[in-house]
């Protein structure tokens, strides 16, 4: 329409009855309209790849928050199953807890089963590579399960090889900060920690590790002397 | 001239077509961000009432380790005027003695509120007290249950000995005929939960189970209950009489306390309470009863005001020995 227009006003009065183009204004028109489009498909590369890149930025984010919830749900609900350390061990005994750079694991609370009444299970958090695939796997179990079955595990977290731990005691001098030390011993209580750090960190360099500062409410936060490391 | 109208009216055409797909467009984006907007709204109602919850639990840690004695300096717990237990929203829906509600108070419109509800574990039944104690328990806990082949099951789960107590029969040790196998966990139970693993007592009927659970615990390991708040139901199951049970209640009500452990059953018999006293019942008031407790479970639900989002948390805590703070042994989030 516009090029009509502009190609009937271009060619002025002199000969009004013809209205079509010559073949040289079309070229022309044509390489114009692929110049804009060559100067368009730049920019609009630039957005579509700036958009992809925030797709994946939001859900790799929306990963680690799904990650993180499940983690803190688990760690709410963490109990001492039992006090006595010679129920833990190979089958038929039960699984032992655990909080280690080389695996979490604990007894917890999970709000499901029939009428959401609540259901014990095993949970085992690991960075490995598992099926191929590096990654923070978790698993879950009822206690039964856990005496035989090989836990199904679940990839909650792509890229993290590693995980880090350090927990912290209670000082002899209660004006002097916390102490952090590496490992955790549950003593002969069994008594889980009040809180401790957990560092995932990931296969690839140029990502951050993530730090998560947990909390378990009925956990203890025990002198060193009781820690016996 | 009559070409060029033409024209005209098919860019109008054009325009519309335009305007049209743009406002679609548009529409589609808005209605994109605003689901996305509620859904961030929900997340921060959440956490907000998550964090009310979470503030009440320890609201009603502290004022239980504020509690200490009582006016005649001595220890005792009761229903009545007791910190933990102040009832000061009486809700008809709810009418469990030791609710406490209260506002975002010093706001001018409260945004949320917090729902407090700290009930005595000390006054039901320990199940982790059943192996190897008295009769009164077993009998107490298969009454409630209406079973006493399942009470049986309860006792080997969580007894220390591998082959059935001989006392109650049965003998629920293991079954490999179920899949996955059940194995008695042969230690006390931590966690009310571990019941459902016990093959049978998922079975029973749903309004039975509750009235089990809420006047059994496994958090208390002592042989005792506070006859202060003891339930009516529990005496009966205890082996009271249906009257002298409900005796002992409406006594309570009355204003009568038990200040004194050596004392509870003068006390009852110089109230009234009992329409049949006799030796038996002197012998279960005296043997199995304490007046103070220090095991409870405070349930706390924060609301949002406008939105109405809720959390609820329960935990149960102990205190260990005046004003300090009461310890966690059990938190769950629902």
């Amino acid at each position: 329409m516009v090029l009509r227009k502009l190609g009937h006003g271009a060619r002025g009065t002199g000969r009004g009855g013809e209205r079509g183009f010559t073949f040289v204004e079309l070229l022309v028109a044509a390489a114009m309209v692929a110049v804009l489009f060559v100067g368009l498909a730049g920019h609009l590369q630039g957005g579509i790849m700036v958009w992809q890149r925030v797709t994946t930025t939001t859900q790799a984010l929306q990963r680690e928050r799904v990650a993180v919830q499940r983690l803190t749900r688990d760690l709410a609900g963490a109990f001492v199953y039992s006090a006595n350390a010679a129920t833990y061990g190979v089958s038929p005994k039960v699984p032992s807890p655990e909080l280690s750079a080389g695996r979490l694991r604990w007894y917890t609370i999970e709000p499901s089963g029939p009428a959401r009444r609540g259901q014990v299970r095993v949970v085992t958090y690991s960075c490995e590579r598992l099926q191929s695939q590096v990654g923070l796997w978790r698993a879950s179990q009822t206690v039964a399960q856990a005496r035989d079955e090989e836990p199904v595990r679940e990839l909650l977290l792509p890229d993290c090889d590693s995980l880090g731990v350090s927990f912290p005691y209670l000082p002899e001098d209660a004006s002097q900060p916390l102490r952090w030390l590496p490992g955790w011993d549950p003593g002969a209580s069994q008594d889980l920690p009040r809180f401790f750090e957990l560092e995932l960190r990931r296969a690839a360099v140029s990502k951050p590790p993530i730090r998560l500062m947990l909390a378990l409410p009925a956990g203890l936060l025990k002198p060193p002397q009781d820690a016996a490391l | 001239m009559t070409r060029g109208r033409g024209a005209r009216g098919s860019l109008l055409i054009v325009t519309l077509w335009l305007i049209t797909i743009l406002s679609a467009l548009a529409i589609a984006v808005g209605r994109y961000l605003s689901l996305e907007l509620k859904i961030a709204k929900y997340h921060t109602a959440r956490k907000q009432a998550a964090a009310l919850a979470r503030g009440g639990v320890y609201l009603a840690m502290a004022r239980l380790a504020d509690d200490g004695a009582e006016e005649d300096s001595r220890m005792y717990d009761w229903l009545g005027d007791d910190d933990w237990a102040r009832w000061t929203t009486p809700d008809p829906q709810d009418p469990e003695t030791g609710l406490v509600a209260l506002g975002a108070q010093g706001m001018a419109a409260p945004r949320g509120v917090v729902r407090i509800r700290t009930v005595d574990e000390e006054r039901k039944v320990s199940l982790n007290g059943l192996p190897g104690a008295q009769d009164v328990w077993f009998n107490a806990a298969g009454a409630l249950l209406q079973s006493p082949t399942l009470a049986a099951a309860i006792e080997d789960y969580a007894d220390s000995e591998t082959p059935p107590l001989p006392s109650h029969g049965q003998g629920l040790e293991f079954d490999e005929a179920s899949n996955p196998r059940y194995l008695a966990k042969n230690g006390p139970l931590a966690a009310p939960e571990e019941l459902w693993e016990i093959p049978g007592v998922a079975a029973v009927p749903a309004e039975v189970l509750a009235a089990f659970l809420a006047q059994t615990s496994v958090y208390t390991a002592q042989p005792m209950l506070n006859i202060n708040t003891v339930s009516p139901e529990v005496l009966a199951a205890m082996g009271l009489s249906e009257q002298n049970a409900q005796g002992l209640a409406d006594c309570r009500e009355r204003g009568t306390i038990f200040t004194d452990k050596a004392e509870i059953w003068n006390t009852a018999v110089d109230h009234g309470c009992l329409a049949t006293p006799g030796a038996q019942e002197q012998a279960l008031l005296t043997n199995h009863f304490d007046v103070v407790s220090n095991t409870f479970t405070i349930s706390s639900e924060g609301r949002l005001e406008p939105s109405g989002v809720s959390v609820r948390m329960e935990a149960v805590v102990k205190r260990e020995g005046s004003g300090a703070r009461p310890r966690i042994l059990a938190w769950r989030e629902r």
